[in-house]
């Protein structure tokens, strides 16, 4: 099975870990190797700062997120980084880094949406229109569901959004894929429910390095225990790359 | 050859389940799921829903009909299941009379003792300093829930003779007062179930503070899958002695297993 940690975060440089220290990207995805997944998926750690970030920051962190990746030689399917405080900016590196290759922006924030609702408007449509991803953090059902109303044709990868809700909004949208990120880890819940999620835009991701990623592999191996080899792939690796490389078209993911 | 892990900290006929999305929690499946992990026994106190529900008046009730029904589950569950009691700190004469008891019957361990659920704030409360000073007359450990480190740091400062092992040793927000209370007092030790293991390196980074013979494996299941704590504690950078002991070898010397 080909298992691609679809919410990771390499650091550009170094990434400071409470418990273990400053660590390097190879010694960040040594410890995801660990849990036996082939590639991680994700912006990169977030840099000091970024959440008040000007052009230039974003510039810079998108040349150093294509090298990076460029480096790592397929072991991290890379997001750039945007900001509504520069629009403009986060425009031009839509347009831009999705003509090489690069399908995924992020990691767009609930203030961001309550505090520049036309910017993100103009951000995410620029990324519609590039057949570009985006990934959502902690923001609330309603406001997904207006951002996939307003772009349909957005991919959006959501996480942190509770899984109960996600039932909900994936059946209202089918622009929209729910990482399992935080949501593996009460005993028999995405156990009971992934048969209500459609198991084509379910996402394994372990959020690391703000989460542990051995008790994030071994929540969700558990809880896919009795859920068919077909349906486990999918989740494990088989529609991250889906969603990446095709744009989300099905190519046969079924539900649970 | 296969590794022994105990669980040391779940918690049987554990019904939440039920009311949040129908799961019944049998004795067998208990068993049965943790086994499926690779967790060779396991430890613990009952817990069930009402005794949220139910006012303190009704705490002296709940905590004989816990313990008797985790002793039932000795019965059932064989050695597979090591039973933790309850006691409350309201009630002293009648929580020793528990002690007493039970110990008799080869119990050798309190708790976990959840504070918030059955209506006591306080680990400084006087009659659970009462009944901690006949636990360690008697040699028993006790297991608490996590609450603020000064808080909880009240009960070893007034009975340093205590076994006392506190759950959840990342967890509230006090991982640096956890570590701190296990360097001031020796007889301290934390479980590592539920939050446990909310960061990459907390098992080292803990183990290379307070060694090898301070932290146990836990899983605080069926609250939470029992396979993930055990993931966890299988990434960190841990020898085979450290792994022995976290996953086994403390629980087995605190009980006399």
């Amino acid at each position: 099975m080909y298992i691609i940690d679809a919410d990771a975060h390499p650091p550009i440089e170094l990434t400071d870990i409470d418990c273990l220290g400053k660590i390097t990207h190879e010694e960040f995805l040594e410890r995801i190797a660990r849990t036996g997944a082939d590639a991680v998926m994700g912006v990169p750690s977030m840099p000091e700062g970024m959440l008040d970030s000007r052009a230039s920051t974003l510039i810079t962190l998108a040349l150093d997120t294509a090298a990076l990746s460029r480096k790592l030689n397929g072991r991290w399917i890379p997001g750039i980084w945007i900001h509504p405080g520069d629009a403009l900016t986060s425009f031009g590196l839509i347009a831009e880094y999705s003509c090489k290759g690069i399908r995924l922006c992020g990691d767009i924030r609930r203030a961001w949406l309550d505090e520049y609702p036309a910017e993100m408007d103009y951000i995410l449509g620029c990324a519609a229109r590039n057949g570009m991803a985006a990934s959502f953090v902690g923001c609330a059902p309603d406001q997904l569901r207006a951002v996939a109303k307003q772009h349909p044709t957005l991919k959006m990868i959501v996480r942190g959004v509770g899984i109960l809700p996600a039932i909900d909004l994936m059946a209202e949208c089918p622009n929209m894929y729910l990482v399992t990120t935080g949501h593996n880890i009460g005993n028999y819940i995405l156990h009971n429910l992934l048969e209500k999620l459609p198991a084509d835009r379910v996402l394994y991701g372990s959020g690391y390095p703000y989460c542990n990623p051995g008790y994030q592999k071994g929540s969700i191996d558990w809880e896919l225990r009795d859920t068919s080899e077909e349906t486990r792939a999918a989740v494990m690796g088989g529609n991250a790359l889906r969603l990446i490389c095709s744009g989300g078209k099905k190519t046969g993911g079924k539900k649970a | 050859m296969k590794r022994e892990v105990i669980d040391f900290h779940s918690h049987p006929h554990y019904d939440f389940h039920n009311f949040e999305h129908g799961t019944t929690i049998t004795l067998e499946r208990f068993r049965d799921d943790l086994l499926a992990c690779g967790i060779s026994r396991a430890c613990g106190s009952v817990i069930y829903k009402s005794i949220l529900d139910d006012g303190p008046e009704k705490d002296l009730e709940n905590m004989r009909d816990m313990n008797r029904l985790a002793l039932e589950a000795r019965d059932v569950l064989g050695d597979f299941y090591i039973p933790g009691i309850h006691v409350h700190p309201e009630h002293v004469k009648e929580s020793c009379e528990e002690i007493e008891k039970y110990h008799a019957l080869g119990v050798n361990l309190i708790g976990e003792l959840v504070p918030y659920m059955t209506h006591w704030k306080t680990y400084g409360h006087p009659g659970l300093i009462e009944i901690a000073k006949y636990a360690a007359e008697l040699d028993m450990v006790m297991n608490i829930h996590a609450t603020k480190a000064a808080d909880m740091s009240l009960l070893p400062e007034a009975v340093p003779e205590l076994k006392l092992v506190v759950a959840h040793l990342y967890g509230y927000g006090e991982f640096a007062g956890h570590i701190e209370m296990m360097r001031k007092f020796e007889n301290v030790s934390f479980d590592y179930s539920a939050h446990g293991a909310d960061r990459d390196g907390t098992l080292r980074y803990t183990i290379d503070r307070v060694g090898k013979d301070r932290v146990l494996f836990g899983t605080d299941y069926p609250g939470v899958g029992p396979a993930a704590d055990l993931a966890a504690v299988l990434h960190e950078d841990l020898t085979e002695d450290e792994l022995d002991a976290v996953l086994a070898g403390n629980a087995k010397r605190l009980l006399k297993l």
